[in-house]
C-alpha cells in the first residue's frame, strides 16, 4: 500500500534525498531513516515523467545541489581550488557541506567554517597549509562584505595634539582584519589569482592585514612588530601602551621610525575611522 | 483587459542586474527601463554590492526578486530574513518584491534550490497563510513566481496553475508569470502551457519573466544561459494578449554576454507585445 505523507514529511524526505551525497540508494535509505517513511517512498511520493524515472528526476536536484555548493565555495576559495585541484576540491565540498550545510538565506556564509573544517580533516594532505590558505581567503571574503565606514583623514590625525597621543585610541574601520599564519600563503594566493607561476609555500610565521579601501579588498604582510602594534591598536589599547608594547627592546630611534612609518601608511590606507583623545 | 489590482506601474522592459555588468551600467548609464535585482545578493553585505546598488537605484526603477523566501516551507518563517528584506526594499524604493512559489529548505537548512511544492489542499492552505503573513511583515503584497520544476508528487491533486491562482486570490498576493518556466515545466510534466496562461488571474499578474533554457532531450533545464526560443516568445505574445501588457524582464545567469546583447534580447519583447495591441 502506498504511503501518504504530509507536506512536512514530503519536504523532509526530499531534502534528505537531495542533500545526501553518494549513490541515490544511500540517500533514499537515509531519507527513510530520517522520516520513518518506507523504502518505497520514492514511488509512493513522486511521479515519473514520460521520459525520466522518479530516480532520474530526483538526480537532477541532487546534481544541482552539489554544483551550487561547489560554485559558491569556488567564489570564496579560488586559491584553495587552485591548490587542491578540481577533483580534490569537489570532494572537499561534498565532505564539508555534509558537516556544515547552509543554514542562511545567503550563500555568502557557506564557507564560514571551512578553515576549521580543513584543520580537523585528517584525510586532507597538507591540511596545515590549507588551513592557512582558507583562513586568508575567508578573511578576504568577510572584509569584502563588511560594513563600510568613513576613513579617518590624514588631516584629522595630524590634528591630534602631541600631548594627547599617549592616551588616544584609534578605532579601526569595520573592513579590516588581522591574521597570524604559520605558512607564507599570500604569494601563492596572489599567483593563483594572477595565474602566474605558483611559488612553494614555506612554513614561516606570516602576519597579514586584510583591508578594504574604495570597495576593493587588499592584503599586505606585516612584520612581527607591526602586527603587534596594529593588533593592540585594533583591540582598543591606548596608543602609548600599544607603541610601548610593540617596540619594547628596540632602540628609541628605530622604534620612532617604525611607529611613524606605520601610522603614516595605515592612515593613508584608511585603516581607521575615528580617534578618541 | 484589466490592470493589476495594486496599480503597480508598467515599467517597460528591464534587465536582471548582474555583477559582470556593473562597470558598464555605472559608466555608460544605458537607457534601460528598469532593473531587477536578486534580493539576497544585497541583504547581508555592506561592501561593493550595496554601493553599486545605491547608484543604480538612484537612476533606475528597481524591483526585488528573491530566492530564499521559501514561502512553501513547513518550517518557521525566517523573521530576520524578512526584516532585512523589508529594509532593503525601503532602501532602494523597490517597486515591488517577488520570490518563488517553492520551498528551499526545512529544519533550519537551505538547499538553495527552488524545490517544487506538492500541489495539495493542505499545502495550499499552509502557503496562503504564510503569504499573508509575509505581506504583513514586509508591508507590501508579496509577488510570487511560478517555478520551473523537474519533479512532481503523486499526492498533488491540484494543477500548478490552479494552486497559484487560488493562492494569489486568497492571500491577496501578486503573480510574476515566468513564461519560460511555464514552457519548461509544461515539457517536463506534460501539461498544456496555453492552458496554464489562460488560467492566470489577470488582475494579480504584475510582471513577466523571459529567459533561455537548455533542452536535454529528456527534460528541459531552466539555465538562463541563452536567448529566448521562438516557442517561448509565442507564449509571451499569448500572455500579453490574454492577460495584458506588464513589466517584462529578461534573466540571463550563465554564459552571460555583454550587456547590450542582454538588453537587445529583452527589447525583442516590444514587437510581440505590440502585435497584441495592434490585434
Amino acid at each position: 500500500m502506498a504511503a501518504h505523507a504530509s507536506t512536512a514529511q514530503i519536504q523532509e524526505w526530499a531534502q534528505v534525498v537531495i542533500t545526501t551525497d553518494g549513490e541515490i540508494d544511500e540517500a533514499l535509505g537515509a531519507a527513510s531513516t530520517a522520516t520513518g517513511l518506507p523504502g518505497s517512498a520514492i514511488t509512493d511520493l513522486t511521479l515519473p515523467s514520460e521520459t525520466l524515472s522518479e530516480r532520474e528526476r530526483l538526480e537532477i536536484y541532487r546534481d544541482m545541489y552539489l554544483i551550487r555548493m561547489r560554485d559558491a565555495l569556488i567564489d570564496d576559495y579560488p586559491s584553495t581550488l587552485d591548490f587542491l585541484g578540481w577533483d580534490a576540491f569537489e570532494q572537499l565540498v561534498a565532505d564539508y557541506v555534509r558537516v556544515y550545510p547552509s543554514r542562511s538565506f545567503t550563500l555568502n556564509h557557506l564557507g564560514d567554517h571551512l578553515p576549521e573544517y580543513v584543520k580537523s580533516a585528517s584525510n586532507l594532505e597538507r591540511r596545515d597549509v590549507l588551513a592557512d590558505l582558507t583562513r586568508l581567503e575567508l578573511e578576504i571574503t568577510q572584509i569584502f562584505h563588511a560594513d563600510e565606514s568613513q576613513a579617518l583623514s590624514v588631516e584629522a590625525v595630524a590634528a591630534i595634539p602631541p600631548d594627547a597621543w599617549n592616551t588616544a585610541r584609534l578605532k579601526p574601520i569595520a573592513a579590516l582584519g588581522l591574521l597570524s599564519l604559520r605558512h607564507a600563503v599570500t604569494r601563492y594566493h596572489e599567483a593563483a589569482r594572477a595565474d602566474s607561476p605558483r611559488p612553494k609555500i614555506p612554513r614561516k610565521r606570516t602576519y597579514v592585514v586584510v583591508y578594504r579601501k574604495d570597495y576593493s579588498v587588499y592584503h599586505i604582510e606585516l612584520s612581527a612588530a607591526e602586527y603587534e602594534l596594529l593588533s593592540a591598536v585594533v583591540a582598543g589599547e591606548r596608543l602609548g601602551d600599544a607603541v610601548a608594547r610593540a617596540t619594547r627592546g628596540m632602540k628609541p630611534q628605530a622604534a620612532e621610525t617604525i611607529v611613524f612609518k606605520c601610522f603614516s601608511e595605515w592612515v593613508a590606507r584608511g585603516f581607521f575611522t575615528s580617534v578618541e583623545y | 483587459m484589466s490592470e493589476n489590482r495594486w496599480n503597480y506601474p508598467d515599467l517597460g522592459f528591464g534587465v536582471g542586474l548582474r555583477t559582470v555588468h556593473y562597470p558598464y551600467v555605472l559608466s555608460q548609464q544605458p537607457k534601460v527601463d528598469w532593473f531587477e535585482i536578486i534580493s539576497e545578493n544585497y541583504m547581508d553585505t555592506g561592501g561593493r554590492p550595496v554601493f553599486i546598488l545605491d547608484q543604480v537605484a538612484e537612476r533606475y526603477p528597481v524591483v526585488m526578486h528573491g530566492v530564499s523566501l521559501s514561502i512553501g516551507s513547513t518550517s518557521e518563517l525566517d523573521r530576520d530574513y524578512l526584516s532585512k528584506l523589508k529594509a532593503l526594499a525601503d532602501r532602494v524604493d523597490a517597486r515591488w518584491v517577488s520570490d518563488h512559489l517553492c520551498w528551499t529548505g526545512v529544519g533550519g537548512r537551505n538547499v538553495h534550490d527552488l524545490l517544487p511544492m506538492p500541489y495539495t489542499e493542505e499545502a495550499l492552505a499552509h502557503t496562503i497563510a504564510r503569504a499573508r503573513e509575509v505581506s504583513e511583515i514586509i508591508e507590501r503584497p508579496i509577488v510570487l513566481e511560478n517555478p520551473s520544476s523537474y519533479l512532481a508528487y503523486r499526492d498533488s491533486d491540484i494543477t500548478e496553475w490552479e494552486f497559484l491562482a487560488t493562492l494569489a486570490r486568497e492571500a491577496d498576493c501578486g503573480i510574476l508569470l515566468d513564461v519560460n518556466n511555464v514552457f519548461v515545466s509544461a515539457f517536463n510534466h506534460g501539461f498544456d502551457a496555453r492552458e496554464y496562461i489562460a488560467a492566470m488571474p489577470a488582475d494579480r499578474v504584475v510582471q513577466y519573466h523571459l529567459a533561455g533554457h537548455t533542452n536535454k532531450g529528456t527534460h528541459i533545464l531552466d539555465t538562463h544561459s541563452r536567448p529566448v526560443i521562438d516557442e517561448v516568445w509565442e507564449l509571451y505574445r499569448l500572455a500579453c494578449e490574454t492577460i495584458g501588457g506588464r513589466s517584462t524582464l529578461l534573466e540571463w545567469d550563465e554564459d552571460i554576454p555583454e550587456f547590450q546583447v542582454v538588453h537587445a534580447e529583452v527589447l525583442k519583447a516590444r514587437a510581440y507585445r505590440a502585435a497584441t495591441v495592434a490585434a
